[in-house]
């Protein structure tokens, strides 16, 4: 099991309460065998995906086929560590407008997966700590 | 007669093998007549367990889940499927002993995610609001 969690918040969901990533222990062998491809590629799928939905076009929407294809044939961009792992797992799979912009406080933090509380009791009252 | 032409790719350096089966038949592959990748998005096999410290059980074509809330999980794939239109199907258990637990169908919300796209789907489970779930699935494929 990966040593890190990734708490976050959405600041355009101010009602959501904060969220956490959980890295998939398969995937983190992967980006340590350096079989990842540039995070530019998953970029591209994602930005002609969101235009496809602000498009109203979503239902029909198909990826490009050579950039859906880029995901296998890009050169791979070697061999990383758990936490450069992780900090390209949130550029991938937590949505650009959390991690790319500057707020008032930090929307985002790499914590311990044992600073995660167990108790789920308040689980919707769970706010990121500054 | 329209032509079959085989491209190497600058970049690299390996050989790519086409192996024949071991077989005394011809066969005969059909490529389809568009422009299309042969590879796609591998299948995603996930479960999870919803309660306590959320933790991923099978994470077969999966980067990661987002524990959204309580009763709310989110795939993250491994790759992005050509189009939002795969097929995917959210289950889970219910950890309540007066229902049968694998009666999933009456405490589910989103057997199929409406909001999913290429890269995510979203499960959740329900039973007059959102409840975490000790065994939560997805399966999904095009």
């Amino acid at each position: 099991m990966s040593t890190y969690r990734v708490i976050f918040e959405d600041p355009e969901q101010p009602e959501q309460p904060a969220m956490v990533l959980v890295p998939s222990d398969n995937w983190l062998e992967e980006a340590k065998a350096g079989l990842l491809p540039p995070i530019s590629v998953y970029w591209a799928l994602q930005d002609d995906e969101q235009q496809a939905i602000a498009e109203g076009r979503h239902d029909n929407f198909k990826h490009d086929p050579a950039k859906h294809a880029a995901q296998w044939t890009a050169p791979r961009i070697g061999p990383l560590t758990e936490e450069e792992a992780i900090e390209y797992l949130i550029m991938k799979d937590i949505p650009r407008h959390i991690w790319s912009v500057e707020y008032n406080r930090p929307m985002f933090k790499i914590v311990k997966t044992a600073d995660v509380p167990s108790d789920r009791q308040f689980r919707n009252a769970w706010r990121l700590a500054a | 007669m329209a032509t079959i032409k085989l491209q190497g790719n600058a970049s690299g350096s390996g050989t790519v093998i086409l192996t024949a089966p071991n077989t005394n038949s011809t066969r005969t592959i059909t490529l389809p007549d568009t422009d299309t990748a042969l590879i796609s998005g591998a299948p995603v096999v996930s479960t999870l367990n919803g309660t306590g410290t959320i933790a991923l059980q099978n994470d077969t074509g999966v980067s990661s889940v987002t524990d959204i809330g309580t009763g709310k999980y989110q795939f993250n794939f491994s790759s992005n499927f050509s189009t939002a239109t795969y097929y995917a199907s959210g289950t889970g258990s219910h950890n309540q002993s007066v229902y049968w637990e694998y009666l999933a169908g009456n405490h589910q919300g989103g057997q199929q995610d409406n909001t999913r796209t290429t890269s995510q789907c979203k499960v959740g489970s329900w039973n007059s609001g959102f409840v975490d779930t000790p065994s939560v699935g997805l399966m999904a494929s095009e």
